[in-house]
């Protein structure tokens, strides 16, 4: 006997207690086969249709039972004082979620999807996942944005914003994080705003965020050492954008003395994935011991979108900063 | 938990030369309440022989389906009626000589007796389907109930019904093939008679001539049970087929005629009556002799009848040989009760007075539902009362939470 004819026998009409008479010789000498599904097209008719109340039944109790389900999840208030699970993959702290529960005009009661709303109102958070627990508490838990990069925002009023970049080239206040983590961020400078007022918003995030976010997470060595990100060369992702650069500046400190120094590290805005990869192939501290150009530190330049000479360069090209 | 008796369903299912006739019905306080009718054309059966199994099949699939659809109840169990000549009956008895000292009859000797009357084997290929009671004999005088009572020696008989091992086993593979358990057979004629006789005239003596489209069953009772039953493979049909070929007309047309003009008895200004096939005087209308129609009808009607008269004859006879038997008022106080699509015809209790020489007429059911008061409805009808007498009052557990839902959601 299959599931499904167990679950059918579950919910099917008890057969009568009088299956017929006992004593009928016949029904010693033929014993009766019932097929549950007949063969021909008119029997499965029949037994589709003896099934559907069935179907109808369990999908009516499942749907009036998601909807209890949904309706005490979000219908019901929260109350104030019940126990909250919050936890968090990033720095938010848990008395962020805990103010925006006890916010607004009703403070001591908000349902579980305006929990979830006002806590993705913060560009920090990229989602929060909000629900009862059995016990009768509630469970937060945060997937927060992570930082790449920072970045120094003048506001029409007031002192410098320092703002943190996610890979996605979304901006965030950063609440909750430590001092030294964001110190190791490198900073991103000589950028174009477009926009007024709270909905400014900066050109190149949206390549400079997954650039670095690339960086971070498969060249991390490199990125280190990158101190400041320069957006003074950015103008566009169109490959027929005449130079678009990025231009990394690395840390004063993070290469040996006892050579000439690499200070900056120039990227195109459209090649940068292959050139990340040309960077980590090449032996730059060999390199730099070899030049013979005398300089004290030099540019790699490893974008050369755009710039047509008379005569070939090897690539990538080492340039010597003669001059500072 | 207090049980109680719940409604249930009973379905019955008439499988006839022309037409398969089904009724389902809820079981309320010992009434049935119809929940579902269903009437189909019959293929694949000629003067109650199955030729075409696949025919058949999907006749009665189709009445089942029809039911299903109506009562919107899955149809489980069903009781099929059983008719034509391939059914036969013939008298079973058992005796016990009582051995009590004192000559009183205990249940036992009484069980022992109606053992050794059931243990009787069937002729080879045929199996027995039902037992139905005659009166016992004690020391050869009739009584009801014989425990407790005085006597020597105790003689219980029934009337056995058979059938060919082959149509049983077609029946029930074509039931269980449909989903569906049979719960029992009925004899077609003694369901028609529990239409349309009363106990009284059972008592007394009745006999029920149902007159199918291909075959004529017949049931005499007798002191309240039955006396004997037979079948013939003559029917209304044959009264079309006449008609068709004596007017040359098809067989349609003759089914049409028939049930307009066709009638028991000739009269002689019949003759004089004519009559247009359609009535609209168009081209392509056909005028006819009525006294033709009604000559050739009447003549097969009562042939058809002095067929079961001859047939009924031959079984007493065999049953009581060595003493004349006489099919007269004495013998039937009650007459004979046609039933059937051919009872329909005018002047045929006329015509089974004429025959039989005892009161006739024609019966119509007695249901509840006024559509099924037609004396061709007497067969699923009585199949209705039969069943409900036969089947004990049905016991289940008490409506609890799944029994309410059922109801609300019907399954």
């Amino acid at each position: 006997m299959d599931f499904f004819t167990r679950i059918a026998r579950l919910f099917s009409p008890k057969r009568d207690a009088f299956m017929g008479p006992e004593n009928r010789d016949w029904r010693q000498l033929i014993k009766q086969d019932v097929r549950t599904i007949p063969q021909d097209e008119l029997g499965r008719k029949r037994a589709a249709r003896s099934r559907m109340p069935i179907i109808l039944t369990i999908l009516f109790f499942v749907f009036v039972i998601a909807v209890i389900s949904l309706s005490l999840e979000e219908g019901t208030p929260v109350s104030s004082s019940i126990p909250i699970t919050y936890s968090t993959n990033g720095f938010l702290p848990s008395s962020y979620a805990n103010k925006i529960i006890n916010d607004g005009t009703d403070s001591w009661a908000k349902d579980v999807a305006t929990i979830k709303t006002d806590l993705e109102k913060d560009s920090q958070v990229l989602t929060a996942k909000v629900r009862r627990l059995g016990t009768g508490g509630l469970e937060i838990k945060l997937l927060e944005r992570l930082a790449v990069a920072r970045i120094a925002i003048l506001p029409p009023s007031g002192p410098y914003i320092v703002k943190l970049v996610s890979p996605e080239g979304v901006l965030f206040s950063g609440t909750g994080y430590p001092q030294q983590s964001t110190a190791s961020l490198p900073v991103i400078t000589d950028f174009r705003t477009s926009g007024e007022g709270e909905k400014v918003s900066v050109d190149g995030l949206e390549v400079v965020g997954p650039f670095l976010f690339t960086a971070r997470t498969m060249y991390p060595n490199h990125y280190k050492q990158w101190a400041t990100i320069s957006l003074r060369g950015f103008f566009g992702l169109q490959e027929d954008a005449l130079s678009s650069n990025l231009n990394i500046y690395l840390r004063p400190g993070s290469q040996p003395i006892d050579r000439a120094s690499l200070s900056e590290i120039v990227f195109s805005t459209s090649n940068w994935r292959n050139e990340l990869e040309i960077l980590s192939k090449l032996d730059i501290d060999g390199l730099l011991r070899k030049s013979t150009g005398g300089a004290s530190s030099y540019v790699l330049k490893l974008s050369i979108q755009n710039r047509t000479s008379a005569r070939p360069i090897s690539e990538p090209r080492l340039v010597p900063i003669l001059s500072r | 938990m207090n049980k109680k008796n719940l409604p249930s369903f009973i379905t019955v299912i008439d499988i006839g030369t022309h037409k398969t006739t089904a009724l389902t019905a809820q079981v309320i306080d010992g009434r049935a309440r119809m929940l579902g009718f269903s009437e189909r054309r019959t293929d694949g059966v000629v003067k109650g022989t199955v030729i075409d199994v696949e025919k058949l099949h999907a006749s009665v699939h189709e009445v089942v389906n029809d039911l299903e659809r109506v009562s919107q109840r899955a149809v489980d169990h069903v009781y099929i009626s059983i008719s034509g000549p391939s059914v036969e009956g013939e008298r079973v008895k058992g005796i016990c000589i009582v051995p009590a000292h004192d000559g009183r009859i205990t249940k036992l000797d009484y069980q022992q007796a109606i053992d050794s009357a059931k243990r009787l084997e069937p002729p080879a290929g045929r199996i027995t389907l039902l037992h139905m009671r005659q009166p016992s004999i004690l020391d050869n005088k009739p009584v009801g109930n014989p425990v407790g009572q005085q006597g020597r020696r105790l003689e219980v008989s029934f009337w056995r019904i058979t059938m060919e091992e082959g149509n049983v086993r077609f029946r029930v593979s074509m039931a269980n093939g449909m989903s569906i358990n049979v719960r029992d057979f009925i004899l077609a004629s003694h369901a028609a008679a529990c239409a349309v006789t009363t106990d009284t005239e059972k008592q007394g003596g009745v006999c029920v001539i149902d007159i199918g489209a291909g075959t004529t069953d017949w049931v005499l009772y007798f002191k309240g049970h039955i006396l004997c039953s037979g079948s013939i493979a003559v029917g209304g049909e044959h009264i079309t087929n006449d008609l068709s070929i004596a007017l040359r007309i098809s067989r349609e047309t003759a089914e049409d005629l028939k049930l307009r003009f066709a009638s028991g008895l000739h009269r002689d200004q019949d003759v004089n009556q004519t009559i247009w096939k359609d009535g609209d005087k168009s081209v392509g209308d056909q005028q006819f002799n009525r006294g033709t129609i009604t000559q050739v009808s009447s003549l097969r009607y009562q042939e058809i009848l002095s067929f079961v008269r001859k047939d009924i004859l031959v079984q007493l006879e065999q049953m009581f040989s060595g003493h004349e038997v006489k099919l007269d008022q004495n013998f039937l106080p009650a007459g004979v009760i046609l039933t059937g699509g051919s009872a329909n015809l005018a002047d045929a209790a006329e015509a089974a007075q004429n025959v039989f020489g005892v009161t006739a007429r024609v019966g119509i059911p007695k249901f509840d539902n006024s559509s099924l008061q037609k004396s061709e409805y007497a067969g699923v009808v009585g199949m209705m009362i039969a069943a409900l007498e036969d089947a004990p009052p049905v016991v289940r557990r008490q409506k609890g939470f799944m029994d309410i839902l059922r109801d609300l959601f019907r399954f």
